[in-house]
């Protein structure tokens, strides 16, 4: 009987550890935070939270843009001066194929990355005064800026899907709310609007420069910020464009005449042309002082990457160890885009026939290689490991310039807009465009910014304005009376909202 | 002879590092030989009675029981043929549970399925979420977590080793394996066993005379034969497309080592075969040892097998060691600890696709590895310098106390815990890298602890009325954890690991050395899970029986308003033969079972958890990655994983089963019916929302599976035991149906990538265009009478040279529309027949295995015809592996279109490409010799109880209609990629011998 009173001793005592795991502390037992995602209770609490956020916005937006290279497909394959090398998605696009179903134009014509930006953005506007109330650390001036930059940020990304889709859905707040009512396709003429009067609002209250001695901005000095995020002359900018892509070029006369007289503010400088094609220049994070507006993706923070630069379309050996680049500018473009032989970007010299070729390597051969951009990691020289760290520039202070000069002519306003022009001519070592110039001046800044800004993204946006202050080519009138400028959009994108009709064009 | 064998597997086992078991092992071993009337003098018969002792005996030799005693798997048969895992123990042994071993690299993951998927398969992420749970002594096995894809920009493999965790058991440390198919079974298990449960007991201690067991064979994986192909048939291949479609500038670009036909390298002989296809040697051996007495027993197992695949020198070698002790310190008191460890080391194959998947950075693919040996041989030299080591280990412990309180009341507390932890270190140096090397190294653990406690009462009205309670508490904590770091273009090969500084009093402390830029990830998960359950089983006089469970679970993975579930299930037996046929000698038993259950399905994710949710999204489709943006950690809502919102619940299965078992005429003839339905329900699933809030889809519940199916088994001895000859011959096969039920929010169709799930159809159906010839002349291709347009692919107009793909909707575009669903990835039947026959001492058994109804789209055939599309685009497609210079593809089957069309008419999602997959194997003959049965042998040797010698041939024939190499060798969810390491017919000589 001995052994059983032992065992009754055991058994109760398992008995009583049995029922003690009641459901209470088993419910909180099975509280268990995610550790790779943080719930709504965590965010907005603090400084952090709106740091991370805005951070956040500036990502999405660098993702929407780099994603399959979309900024240089977009801005530079349509009709364009570069030619695929043997791709047929993008000679599709060079085509404006834009219906072929390669899997690269599917993902071109869905704008989810683009909304994924404007969402972001209400959040951070209509959340940044929780932090405020909850976090001493964080500044109205902070907050002040913050939604600046996030309002500049949505209207940029509303403002780059009208100029590729035309009427887009106008979505001014974050709807956070797990709904996600379908919505219609607004007038573009609204969207740019509301663009607009953002951008407006938001201009007043952004820096020229955060962080400026002796502030901080997030903790962080101005070394930091700079050329990172936007700025006061960032949002005129974009204004300049946005009234410059509706043909209001009173307006962008007004905003990019801003952005020039204040560009000392922000500590801007034309940039020399080996400034622009080295590569430790203007593209990579070593010298940056003429951007408005770019995005980054610094070699030394673990950001670069193979994709979403210009030059993983571009380049090839002897820079990399690619055989053939994925698009090149044929020989005879280049002598045509580029008949002053004193040009310092590239020349010909007719007498002794040797070139200048800043812009490119390789002349020599059959394919030649666009190598004005080419930041290589860090912007090294061994191309052995090809991922690149270069900006993505926006805009930059000669493209604002010569966007003016182009404001200024289609006004009638062509000394001062010749003017303009020269500043950028005189830099690149070219003759200046003068009175007695038989060129239309309106054909001389196209074909200026042709060559200053080859290989930025801007190239099919600069032929559509052209194309409508000009009229002469019939072929494009077309396209722009029948809306082909735009991009269809993706059928994924139609089928998860009824009320989204195809573009006419491409129906 | 036996000695020495003996003796050399003792010193392998001491040697492979487990030292402390191995010389516990000898000693035992040394003692029994000098000790050899020890057993039987140690029985204490004075101080307990012989009721006692048997009462005892039973109770230390139970440590986990068996769960049914049908549905288990023929060890005798499997243990004698070369197979490493789990999956390969059971393929085509159990009906309902079918195997997809889809290469033959020893040791890669392979796919389980227990009647049908109860979830859609996309991709080799959702695996985990139809597997069956798989119990070893009672411990269930813990998996990968699937989080690594996540960061991975190709999902081919998981991050790190990806070595099956299922490959860490031997054959001949298994006693049974058994598959659960009833309902109340399942539910006593729990959410873990709602995709269903394997289970699986390994040998066990036994008290009474010490028995010493070597099993050991060699043998060899035929080297396969192949029809290689040099550029010269690659040219004469393209020429016709270039004759009827190419123009000067397709000339112009066209592939430089084609184009010289004085290269060769190229254009000379084909003979890489000779250093990618090997015989390659196997072998394993192993030990166990068994013993103790009445109040204690114990069991020592130690193993080591190497496995190998005929092909790019893959290979596999594994340590196990396993030891159990079972106690009785008092007649109401057991004590069992239970312990495996494994080490596994792998090597993996070589494939380019594999390689840069990993590093994600591509180099220029535009000329191939020529086909001579030497350029092939000279590239694998400089693998010398490379680095790629996978190694697994793996632990099993299980502590088990068990109290008596009273002859009827039972307690037990059970502790188990699986870990198993993966490295992976691969370095590839620059000459491999196109000048840039790469290092990466992956660390990551799985870790589950369970508590479990159970208190059981037997209560019996009278003899015939009984009754048997079982309450029970199960807590479960389940940590999944990787770190994985990469690099590239290190300042030499020499140096192949991540030099980081190791002062932490510098600013520049584990800051990697050399100027490079590693890019570091990790991730952790965490799950709990609280289960507790009552069963009530009720007998009446062995006639019928109904058995019920109610269980209640909370999981950390549920949102705390829905985190438990209350779930039932019941079944009723009735015993036919009992009942009805009592006195009738030709029925031996005729049982009629039938259950339903509901079963909670477990979530893995802790994003479900938490809502509303922010993470890091800061990646593109090239760069899925990326962390920070100027250097700054953000945040954002997940986009691109897409929106969970409040209110996700538990999904569940229910199923029903209803089994009949039989046999007849003293258990010579047997046959074994199941019918069932189970439907798995309120399943997540990401479903769309308008694109305009920025986020891929919302993930909601309320998907829904069904599954039904018939799985027959019918055996006997068809000459029977008694004859010197006999013949025991059985045959299992299993029909299965699925049917998408239920979509969230109502939807009928749901477009996943290049799947379309309907409600009404099967979820395993490919969705492609129907193929109708190709357009000869411009006259055939249709134009719209109402807009004058010309039929158009998505708006790219048809041209001669393009496929005809049926208009289904009759609307003069070919788009989604027109993609039909067709063809199906899951086989409708599957099964095998095992015969056994036997003659005095020698043994002839031989295995059929068979799959019909499934399809599979040949990926291989449609890239090779897409060359212009996939050599153009630098992507992996681009990539062409040594081993595709040779005739894999039936090149007669396909018509020629125009490869530069924009319609892009190669692809692969067109029935041109799917063919029919259906297949018949002999996958294992073996014939044996019992040894012992030589006069005088037994004499010898007085503790011999068994010597047996056998061969065997694995995978040895096969008939399929297939094109492609095997029908096996196919992807999860239907694809043949080519990339399968060959089942390669593979011939062992074995020995086993019992003392």
């Amino acid at each position: 009987m001995k052994t059983n009173i032992s065992r009754n001793t055991y058994a109760a005592l398992l008995l009583a550890v049995l029922t003690s795991l009641g459901f209470q502390a088993c419910n909180k037992k099975l509280d268990v935070p995610s550790s790779y995602v943080a719930s709504e209770t965590l965010q907005w609490e603090s400084i952090t939270d709106t740091r991370s956020a805005l951070i956040g916005v500036y990502g999405l937006t660098r993702a929407a843009l780099a994603n399959n290279n979309a900024h240089w497909i977009y801005g530079e394959m349509r009709y364009g001066d570069f030619v695929s090398y043997n791709r047929g998605d993008l000679d599709a696009v060079y085509n404006s194929d834009l219906n072929a179903s390669f899997p690269l134009i599917k993902s071109l014509t869905d704008w989810r990355r683009f909304y994924a930006v404007i969402n972001a953005a209400s959040l951070l506007i209509e959340r940044a005064p929780d932090v405020l109330a909850k976090d001493k650390r964080y500044t109205e001036i902070n907050m002040k800026y913050d939604i600046a930059q996030a309002r500049t940020l949505r209207a940029f990304a509303y403002f780059y899907m009208v100029r590729i889709w035309g009427d887009v859905p106008l979505l001014t707040k974050s709807f956070d709310d797990g709904q996600f009512i379908e919505r219609p396709r607004t007038d573009q003429a609204a969207v740019l609007a509301f663009a607009e009067s953002e951008l407006v609002k938001a201009a007043q209250d952004l820096p020229f420069g955060y962080a400026e001695y002796p502030q901080t901005y997030y903790g962080e000095e101005y070394s930091r910020w700079r050329a990172v995020l936007f700025t006061k002359l960032s949002a005129y900018s974009i204004l300049a464009h946005i009234a410059a892509w509706q043909g209001k070029y009173v307006d962008t006369d007004v905003y990019a005449k801003y952005v020039l007289d204040n560009y000392p503010k922000s500590a801007l400088v034309y940039s020399s042309t080996s400034n622009l094609t080295s590569a430790t220049g203007i593209f990579s994070t070593e010298q940056e002082r003429s951007q408005l507006a770019a995005f980054t993706f610094t070699y030394k923070l673990g950001e670069a990457t193979s994709s979403g630069h210009i030059e993983s379309l571009t380049l090839a050996s002897p820079l990399v160890s690619r055989k053939m680049p994925d698009i090149y500018v044929p020989k005879d473009s280049i002598s045509k885009i580029f008949p002053d032989p004193n040009d310092t970007r590239f020349g010909v010299d007719t007498i002794s026939g040797l070139t200048r070729t800043n812009y490119f390597t390789n002349y020599a051969g059959e394919i030649p290689i666009f190598s004005k951009i080419k930041v290589i990691r860090d912007g090294v020289s061994d191309g052995s490991y090809a991922i690149f760290g270069s900006n993505l520039i926006f805009t930059r202070l000669e493209e604002i310039t010569l966007l003016r000069a182009e404001a200024l002519a289609a006004l009638g306003m062509r000394d001062d807009s010749m003017r303009l022009l020269n500043i950028i001519r005189a830099n690149r070592g070219i003759s200046l465009y003068n009175q007695t110039s038989t060129q239309h001046i309106i054909d001389a800044i196209f074909e200026e910014r042709r060559r200053e800004l080859m290989g930025e993204g801007w190239r099919w946006y600069d032929q559509i304005r052209y194309n409508k202050i000009r009229q002469e080519d019939p072929m494009f009138n077309k396209l722009i009376k029948d809306q082909g400028i735009l991009w269809p959009i993706s059928s994924e994108v139609l089928k998860k909202n009824s009320l989204l009709v195809q573009n006419t064009y491409w129906k | 002879m036996i000695r020495r064998i003996l003796g050399i597997s003792l010193v392998t086992v001491v040697l492979l590092g487990a030292s402390p078991m191995g010389v516990l092992a000898y000693n035992s071993y040394s003692k029994l030989r000098t000790m050899p009337h020890f057993l039987q003098d140690s029985l204490e018969h004075g101080e307990v009675d012989e009721l006692t002792l048997n009462f005892l005996r039973q109770r230390i030799n139970n440590a986990t029981k068996r769960a049914t005693l049908l549905d288990t798997v023929d060890m005798k048969r499997v243990t004698s043929l070369p197979l490493i895992s789990i999956p390969q123990y059971v393929k085509g042994a159990l009906a309902g549970l079918h195997v997809q071993e889809n290469t033959g690299e020893p040791g890669a993951v392979s796919n389980l399925v227990w009647r049908g998927l109860t979830a859609p398969l996309f991709s080799n992420k959702d695996l985990n979420t139809v597997q069956p749970a798989v119990y070893v002594n009672g411990i269930p096995i813990s998996q990968d977590h699937a989080f690594t894809y996540d960061i991975q920009k190709y999902a081919y493999n998981r991050l790190g080793p990806a070595t099956d965790l299922l490959a860490g058991i031997d054959v001949n440390n298994i006693e049974s394996i058994e598959i659960i198919k009833d309902p109340v079974s399942l539910a006593k298990l729990g959410p873990l066993a709602a995709n269903g449960a394997i289970w699986v007991r390994t040998k066990l201690a036994k008290s009474g005379e010490r028995q010493i067991s070597v099993n050991s064979y060699y043998g060899l994986v035929q080297k396969s034969k192949v029809s290689p192909m040099n550029a010269d048939y690659e040219n004469k291949f393209r020429a016709p497309f270039y004759e009827k479609f190419g123009n000067n500038d397709n000339q112009l670009t066209y592939p430089g080592f084609l184009a010289d036909s004085t290269n060769s390298n190229y254009y000379g002989a084909s003979d890489w075969a000779d250093l990618y296809y090997k015989n390659a040697p196997i072998y394993n051996v192993d030990l166990s040892i068994t013993g103790g007495s009445d109040r204690a027993n114990f069991r020592f197992f130690g193993a080591h097998a190497k496995s190998a695949s005929n092909s790019d020198d893959a290979k596999f070698q594994r340590y196990n060691a396993s030891f159990n002790i079972n106690m009785a310190p008092f007649s109401w008191f057991t004590v069992s600890t239970i312990f495996n460890a494994t080490r596994i080391d792998r090597q993996r194959n070589r494939s380019l696709r594999d390689r840069f998947a990993e590093t994600g950075y591509l180099p220029d693919l535009s000329t191939p590895i020529a086909p001579s040996k030497n350029v092939y041989g000279a590239y694998l030299n400089q693998f010398k310098d490379a680095l790629d080591d996978n190694f697994t280990n793996i632990i099993q412990a299980a502590l088990t106390f068990d109290f008596k309180i009273y002859k009827t009341l039972n307690f037990s507390t059970r502790l188990n815990v699986d870990y198993n932890e993966g490295f992976r270190d691969a370095f590839y140096p620059s000459t491999l890298m196109e000048t840039n090397n790469f290092v990466s190294n992956y660390y990551g653990y799985n870790q589950r602890l369970i508590f479990a406690n159970n208190l059981t009462y037997n209560f019996d009205i009278d003899k015939k009325h009984v009754f048997n309670f079982d309450l029970g508490t199960t807590y479960q904590d389940d940590v999944n954890r990787f770190s994985y770091a990469k690099a590239y273009d290190g300042p030499n090969d020499f140096i192949k690991i991540n030099v980081v500084d190791g002062d932490s009093s510098k600013d520049i402390y584990l800051m990697p050395q050399g100027g490079i830029n590693v890019y570091r990830w990790n991730n952790k998960e965490q799950l709990r899970l609280f289960s507790t359950f009552a069963k009530v089983d009720y007998d009446y006089d062995n006639i019928f029986s109904l058995n019920a469970v109610l269980r209640y679970d909370g999981s950390s993975t549920v949102q705390m308003d829905n985190r438990w579930i209350f779930t039932p299930a019941f079944s009723g037996k009735w015993n036919l033969k009992n009942h009805l046929f009592a006195d009738q000698e030709q029925v031996s038993n005729l049982t009629i079972r039938g259950g339903w259950a509901r079963i909670a399905k477990l979530l893995t994710s802790s994003r479900y958890n938490t809502g509303p949710q922010y993470q890091t999204d800061l990646g593109w489709s090239g760069e899925v990655g990326m962390p920070s943006y100027n250097g700054f950690a953000a945040i954002s809502r997940p986009y691109s994983n897409g929106w969970i919102g409040y209110n996700i619940s538990w999904p569940y299965v229910d199923q029903t089963d209803v089994t009949v078992e039989s046999s007849f005429f003293n258990n010579r003839l047997f046959a074994n019916v199941s019918v069932y339905n189970k439907s798995a329900n309120n399943q997540i699933i990401a479903t769309p929302i308008p694109a305009e809030y920025g986020y891929t889809g919302q993930y909601l519940n309320g998907l829904g599976i069904n599954n039904k199916g018939l799985e027959v088994t019918i055996g006997g001895q068809i000459i029977p035991t008694s004859k010197a000859f006999n013949w025991n011959s059985s045959i299992n096969f299993a029909f299965n149906k699925n049917s998408l039920t239920s979509l969230p929010n109502g939807l009928q169709n749901l477009a996943v990538n290049d799947r379309l799930l309907s409600v009404g159809h099967a979820i395993d159906q490919y969705w492609i265009y129907e193929n109708q010839g190709v357009y000869t002349s411009a006259d055939q291709i249709p134009v719209d009478p109402k807009t004058n347009r010309v039929l158009n692919h998505e708006g790219v107009a048809f041209q001669v040279g393009d496929p005809i793909w049926k208009d289904q909707n009759g609307d003069f575009v070919i788009d989604a529309e027109d993609r039909v669903r067709k063809g199906n990835s899951m086989p409708k039947l599957t099964g095998s027949w095992m015969n056994q026959v036997s003659y005095k001492g020698f043994d002839l058994s031989a295995q059929f295995y068979f799959s019909v109804g499934q399809q599979v789209l040949n990926q291989r055939a449609a890239s090779k015809f897409n060359f212009i599309n996939n050599e153009n685009i630098n992507s992996l497609n681009s990539i062409r592996e040594i081993f595709q210079w040779q005739q894999d593809v039936d090149i007669e089957k396909y018509p020629v279109y125009n490869p530069w069309s924009s319609v892009d008419p190669y692809r692969v999602e067109q029935d041109l490409f799917l063919e029919k997959a259906s297949f018949v194997k002999l996958r294992a003959l073996t014939l044996g010799y019992e040894l012992s049965r030589i006069a005088g042998l037994k004499q010898r040797m007085k503790t011999l109880r068994r010597a047996y010698v056998y061969v065997s041939g694995t995978n040895l024939a096969t008939i399929t209609n297939f094109s492609g190499t095997d029908p096996e060798l196919i992807d999860f969810n239907g694809t043949y990629s080519g990339y399968g390491l060959a089942l390669a017919p593979t011939f062992t000589l074995g020995v086993k011998i019992d003392l």
